[in-house]
């Protein structure tokens, strides 16, 4: 691995140095999934995830729907609670903070929702959904709430007559974007994107990407880009985080990654994506067959044996350690390339 | 294309009436689908490729309706049919599948007794006969335990098994056209590759030609033999699938192209096409695509321009190849 890969990967966007601004230590999140009293079940939703965010990087999360990634995203901010674990935020243990103490780490991290169309409260105008987390943070003087405001709108590119609309008078793009406007009313240092470009067209979708790359350029944002399009993520994403039923499979930087996945399942999610280019048609590549386990009941073991070709007997007893290659860390007993 | 047509669209025409004004949400398209070939029909949201699809099917419903145009299917004009002869036709002969596997199938009927209704009401055999055929057909489409399957509730199904029984159901009369309308979109990945390789498998094996809907390039590069490029009710650009990719000639392909993150380049920002989708009751005077095209003249705001053919199969609705084009591959 080449010098310059190496610091990029610790040191993020625009030759910042090396800080984590948030790390989580041994994250559980369980969802309870009915069975009786005496036997419980649970979904193991996040499992045993470590996992460092540096300042101004966008790292991604990405996988297959029930993997998850967007509960890992919404238990790093505390929107939900976490089973087990630690999470500190600039040194701070966030976990079991009383709400009092929160409230003023609350405003550094936002999210960004997948539906622009039912994250917005349809009831509100563009003017009260933008300037809601303001009034909720002290800004009381109604001319300086205008103005913030209209820069906002401005900064994310909705025209100023506007200010008085209402969600439904707006197509997805622009929704998405009075999403983002109030995401970063506060200035936040940490946003989550909780899948923001799934549900808008592609020539919409580009437009959102780069906005979004705009902002934090501007703003030295961190972002938590959660995903399932992996070309979305070669696009945005400084790191990647593969996540696979609740536990990360690889993590690493983007280009590398693409470049010679490590994991077996990194691997066939990126053969499986269909590429934009017929010459490409892969009518021979080998495809992952079988369906995504139940993470009521996840194999023993590494929780991918069940579906991968070079799992061993070894796999489907322990749960391999993570290793270090490079710059890449990998949970795999037997590690591609 | 000189082999034999199953089915042929020509000029269709479907409006909505609304209290506004008339919506043509499909305006003027005409697609012809050989034997045994994957279609494509690729386009953005409200672009009207699931209401040509819809007008196909029969499907239309108030204030939606068929107002010109002719559709075809294996010399039999279908545009019109009563109710009761497009039933006979629809899931027999040509049958389709749909995006929301959840959705499209009856949560409280087995999936098995689903599918099965299928052959019983198009096809003259015993309950017996017809559960073999459903279990053989299962066995097809690739999905494990068929005789488990067959007694499992819709709920019982992860999205990529319920897709498979959607595509059995679609399947099992042996239609000659599919029409499958964002078949994938709701899948993961992995389960999309499987998937698609299975439609391009059946389509082979049975013969049966695929009209599919999609917004994803990918997929369209993956799996079709011939596409078409629909804007605002429009085609746009229609050609083979590597001439489409190779000499991609409409302003609106090429930046529908440009503006999806690849996989094999690391690009500092996206291309964008600035604004967005016209309303269809208020489009432009000319052409459709002018508002938001970067290469527009004044004679695109004036003008409507048709479809031009630039090489034999390949046609372009732009200006920019009126030159070129010498005969019109509309009308």
């Amino acid at each position: 691995m080449s010098d310059k890969l190496t610091k990029d990967t610790k040191s993020g966007n625009k030759g910042q140095a090396e800080k984590v601004l948030l790390w989580a230590k041994n994250l559980v999140k369980e969802f309870p999934a009915g069975g009786t009293r005496k036997n419980p079940q649970v979904v193991h939703a996040v499992s045993d995830v470590n996992l460092e965010i540096y300042q101004g990087e966008t790292l991604a999360l990405v996988g297959e729907s029930g993997c998850g990634k967007s509960t890992l995203g919404r238990v790093l901010i505390r929107l939900l609670e976490p089973t087990a674990g630690e999470i500190y935020y600039e040194g701070e243990n966030i976990v079991g903070m009383k709400e009092s103490d929160f409230a003023r780490l609350r405003r550094q991290m936002q999210i960004i929702f997948q539906d622009p169309y039912a994250s917005l409260n349809p009831r509100m105008s563009v003017k009260e959904i933008i300037g809601e987390p303001l009034l909720t943070y002290g800004m009381k003087d109604k001319g300086e709430l205008e103005a913030r405001v209209r820069e906002l709108m401005r900064e994310v590119g909705i025209a100023q007559e506007f200010y008085n609309r209402y969600p439904h008078q707006f197509s997805g793009g622009q929704r998405q974007r009075i999403g983002i406007a109030r995401a970063i009313a506060l200035n936040p240092k940490l946003i989550i994107c909780d899948e923001p470009v799934s549900a808008l067209d592609v020539s919409i979708q580009s437009q959102v990407l780069n906005l979004l790359k705009d902002l934090q350029e501007r703003y030295g944002l961190t972002y938590l880009f959660i995903s399932h399009d992996l070309s979305v993520v070669k696009f945005i994403a400084d790191r990647v985080c593969v996540m696979f039923l609740g536990m990360i499979c690889e993590i690493g930087d983007t280009d590398s990654l693409y470049e010679q996945p490590l994991h077996p399942y990194t691997r066939f999610l990126l053969n499986a994506i269909p590429k934009a280019d017929p010459r490409l048609r892969s009518q021979e590549k080998e495809l992952l067959t079988g369906e995504i386990p139940s993470p009521v009941n996840p194999p023993s073991g590494c929780r991918f044996h069940t579906r991968c070709p070079y799992a061993k007997e070894i796999c489907s007893q322990k749960a391999p350690e993570g290793r270090t290659v490079g710059e890449r860390k990998v949970f795999c007993h037997f590690p591609l390339g | 294309m000189s082999e034999s047509i199953v089915l042929d669209i020509k000029n269709l025409r479907s409006h909505f009436f609304t209290a506004k004004g008339q919506v043509p949400a499909v305006d003027g398209v005409s697609i012809q689908v050989p034997e045994g070939k994957i279609i494509g029909i690729v386009g953005e949201s409200g672009c009207g490729k699931s209401m040509t699809a819809m007008s196909v099917m029969g499907l239309l419903r108030y204030p939606g309706r068929v107002v010109g145009g002719t559709i075809t299917l294996d010399g039999k004009d279908i545009t019109h049919l009563r109710p009761k002869e497009i039933s006979k036709v629809r899931g027999n002969e040509i049958s389709m599948i749909f995006q929301e596997p959840m959705t499209s199938l009856n949560p409280v009927y087995p999936v098995g007794k689903q599918v099965r209704e299928a052959i019983l009401l198009h096809q003259k055999v015993s309950k017996e006969e017809a559960k073999e055929r459903v279990l053989d057909i299962f066995r097809a489409v690739g999905i494990s335990e068929p005789e488990k399957r067959y007694y499992s509730y819709p709920h019982q199904l992860s999205g990529g098994l319920r897709q498979r029984v959607m595509i059995g159901m679609a399947m099992v009369c042996r239609p000659k056209v599919m029409i499958a309308d964002e078949p994938t979109t709701a899948l993961d990945v992995t389960i999309e590759a499987q998937i698609l390789r299975l439609m391009k498998k059946l389509c082979q094996e049975q013969g049966t030609s695929i009209i599919l809907i999609t917004h994803n390039m990918g997929v369209v590069a993956e799996v079709c033999d011939y596409v078409y490029v629909m804007y605002a009710g429009k085609v746009m650009e229609q050609a083979e699938t590597f001439e489409l990719f190779e000499r991609t000639s409409h302003p609106y392909t090429q930046g529908l192209l440009r503006s999806i993150p690849r996989l094999d380049e690391k690009a500092e920002r996206l291309y964008t096409i600035d604004g967005v989708v016209p309303n269809l009751l208020h489009l432009p005077k000319g052409c459709s695509f002018c508002t938001r095209c970067s290469q527009a003249e004044d004679r695109c705001f004036a003008e409507k321009p048709r479809l031009y053919e630039t090489s034999e199969g390949h046609g372009v609705r732009c200006f920019l190849y009126e030159g070129e084009g010498k005969v019109c591959l509309d009308e």
